[in-house]
């Protein structure tokens, strides 16, 4: 199953991205993340033989690119713990 | 170990600029992260797709499912060359450097790559049958550039005659508003004109009325004055 999801800027553009996982952290390893849902999108652009996610964090009832460095640490961090298998999934929304 | 819980976002709606972080990963990464994804959210919660039909109800879905899908709504961009990348923990402390890479922007059709291997303090890592760790390319974001698609000549030009016809437009504008206020002005000393006019007129008929009055008892007394003129008529 291919989800897909559009995002909406505030001036109408829209853009069309596959999504490759969403989820909420619910480690308290990771408070600058906890509690807040983030996607992984695919660009459609490719880096060589790489493939190009891009990452939102919802904020104030809208997904923003996540400019908070920790918080893009850590979620980077739980991306690379999804990858090793290093997650445990409680439930799902 | 981390912990998370999976959902299904329907709409999103994008705050800022459309970019949002990016990194790009393996072929195989990514599917660990799409199986991961698929796999447990239909483990775990079995009824979410039904859900997915009442979006709308849904408190805690923060947007709206949003069914029309626009043709040719895909931006793509284009990244820029990369010279040095940085992994770093929490503390924002730089436990590795990726090497410098001098590339060769004569030829733009390339796009930059650099391998970096996850840091050796990263135990159990997943053994993708190659013998290496999986390998997470960190793309710097102010290295990243999003072009925006070129506007069609033709339609740039037509776009150039409008913001011409709105600034004459404005110009019209404001000769019609100061062209109203000569009007105005006009109409206002016409009014003035015209009551003193009135005036006049009035004045002139009361002394019309005057004479008249006067003359007429002149005529009266005369007639008076020869009563013998009248009785030879009657005679």
């Amino acid at each position: 199953m291919e989800d897909k999801v559009i995002l909406v800027s505030p001036s109408g553009v829209k853009l069309e991205r596959k999504l490759v996982c969403a989820f909420t952290s619910l480690d308290s390893d990771r408070p600058n993340i906890k509690n807040i849902p983030v996607i992984a999108v695919e660009t459609g652009e490719m880096n060589g033989a790489n493939y190009v996610l891009e990452f939102y964090w919802e904020q104030n009832g809208l997904y923003t690119p996540v400019n908070n460095e920790n918080a893009w640490g850590e979620v980077k961090k739980t991306i690379i713990d999804i990858i090793n298998g290093k997650m445990e999934v409680e439930g799902s929304i | 170990m981390a912990k998370v819980s999976l959902f299904k976002p329907s709409e999103i709606s994008v705050s800022e600029e459309m970019k949002g972080k990016q990194i790009a990963v393996k072929e195989n990464n990514i599917t660990s992260l799409n199986d991961f994804y698929q796999t447990n959210l239909k483990v775990e919660s079995p009824i979410v797709e039904e859900q997915i039909t009442n979006v709308e109800e849904s408190k805690d879905n923060a947007f709206a499912f949003m069914n029309n899908l626009e043709e040719n709504a895909v931006n793509n961009s284009i990244l820029e060359n990369e010279e040095t990348v940085s992994i770093m923990d929490n503390t924002e402390e730089v436990i590795e450097n990726a090497p410098v890479v001098n590339l060769d922007t004569t030829n733009l059709d390339e796009t930059p790559v650099i391998d970096i291997t996850i840091p050796a303090n990263e135990p159990d890592v997943v053994d993708d049958g190659t013998n290496n760790a999986p390998i997470i390319n960190l793309i710097p974001d102010e290295q990243i550039v999003e072009t925006e698609e070129e506007m069609d000549p033709e339609l740039k030009e037509i776009q150039e005659r409008l913001n011409q016809v709105i600034a004459d437009l404005d110009q019209y504008k404001k000769k019609i508003k100061k062209l109203e206020i000569e009007i105005n002005e006009n109409l206002e000393k016409s009014r003035e004109v015209l009551k003193d006019t009135q005036a006049a007129a009035k004045i002139m008929s009361i002394q019309q009325e005057r004479q008249k009055s006067i003359s007429e008892e002149a005529t009266g007394d005369s007639v008076l004055e020869d009563p013998t003129r009248i009785l030879n008529i009657v005679a």
